[in-house]
């Protein structure tokens, strides 16, 4: 995976300090994906998903003057992202895990999980089903990781602070869990 | 190819190319809302209060405590907050209605003026500090909220990081 050079976020960060919308929209567009990714990694709801990601970007928009080091941003976002998660999470008092089909409702946004599933080809159903029977964990590993950003995939650095694990670690936990989504879609092609 | 699927005969899908497929499906079925990205760019151009910045230093539903819920581990939410002039904590209470209010204790003590603003900058509360730094904001609204402190001995009001309440 390929990481991004983020040399370019230094006069990004300072010209949106300095008042920059150009700019300013830059950095959203960025990281708006990533942003959202993290909150569903954590199963909030649509309308939590969305007061997180909007409480991350006003968080960042008085922080912007103050940011040490703008290389380090996508782990900022990351990190706040998570931890107001977690908050809505304490709120929710919510914890057990969800089954397949409301993941699925979650996720498409429907009331009805069959309606979701019937937009799907084969293929991509048999890719859903495996990838909701992963553990929560690799789920949470894999939703992180695998979201697009407008010019190549997010760093590990945004992942790692999103996940709370060290950089180096993502790259073969990224390995089993891919390994095991593999397994699930072999098995279940083998049926 | 008589019966067999035609993906019998792929090799093994690589890590890289199961990650796109699977990125590509999720963001098929869970894509990221335009319209929070829209919100996003457009808070740029909402007014900046001239104001220090009080940051959000602890949040006690922010912690990486332990997901088991202990009885009796129903405490209310504590907030704090830190600026180069102040200091601010905050208990949010819960009533059974749901509503609940604010306590707040700024340091140092002193009489002011503290106002509680929403997400477009619109002032949805507020009340005055006594001389001891207390107060209490009756049913603020739920969302994403700060606090603007304005204390009589200070030349500049203070904002907090926003917040998510509910």
């Amino acid at each position: 995976m390929a990481e991004r050079a983020g040399g370019d976020l230094r006069p990004l960060v300072h010209a949106a300090a300095a008042g920059d919308q150009g700019s300013w929209n830059e950095i959203v567009e960025r990281f708006h994906r990533l942003l959202w990714a993290i909150c569903r990694a954590y199963r909030l709801s649509s309308a939590d998903s969305a007061d997180v990601c909007q409480v991350t970007w006003l968080r960042l928009l008085e922080n912007l003057g103050r940011i040490q080091d703008p290389e380090r941003l996508p782990g900022w976002l990351s990190t706040t992202c998570r931890r107001e998660c977690q908050a809505v999470l304490r709120r929710a008092r919510r914890s057990e895990p969800i089954g397949a089909d409301d993941y699925l409702d979650r996720l498409a946004g429907n009331t009805n999980g069959a309606d979701a599933r019937a937009i799907l080809s084969d293929r991509d159903r048999q890719l859903w089903d495996a990838f909701a029977r992963l553990n929560e964990r690799c789920q949470r590993v894999l939703r992180v990781l695998v979201v697009d950003a407008e010019d190549g995939p997010p760093s590990y650095a945004a992942a790692a602070a999103t996940l709370g694990m060290p950089a180096g670690a993502l790259g073969p936990t990224r390995g089993r869990c891919l390994s095991r989504l593999r397994r699930m879609l072999e098995e279940a092609a083998a049926r | 190819m008589d019966g067999q699927n035609v993906e019998d005969a792929l090799p093994p899908e690589s890590d890289d190319a199961l990650a796109a497929r699977l990125g590509a499906l999720l963001e098929r079925l869970d894509p990221a809302p335009g319209l929070l990205a829209a919100t996003a760019r457009d808070a740029f151009g909402l007014t900046r209060l001239d104001a220090d910045l009080a940051e959000l230093a602890f949040d006690s539903w922010q912690e990486e405590a332990s997901v088991a819920l202990r009885a009796g581990d129903e405490g209310p939410r504590q907030l704090t907050f830190e600026g180069p002039a102040l200091r601010l904590d905050v208990e949010v209470g819960t009533t059974t209605a749901g509503a609940g209010s604010l306590r707040g204790q700024v340091i140092p003590r002193g009489r002011g003026h503290v106002e509680i603003h929403d997400a477009t900058g619109s002032r949805r509360g507020g009340t005055e500090i006594d001389a001891a730094g207390r107060f209490v904001l009756e049913r603020p609204p739920t969302g994403t909220v700060r606090l603007v402190c304005t204390p009589e001995a200070a030349a500049t009001p203070t904002a907090t990081d926003w917040v998510v309440l509910g």
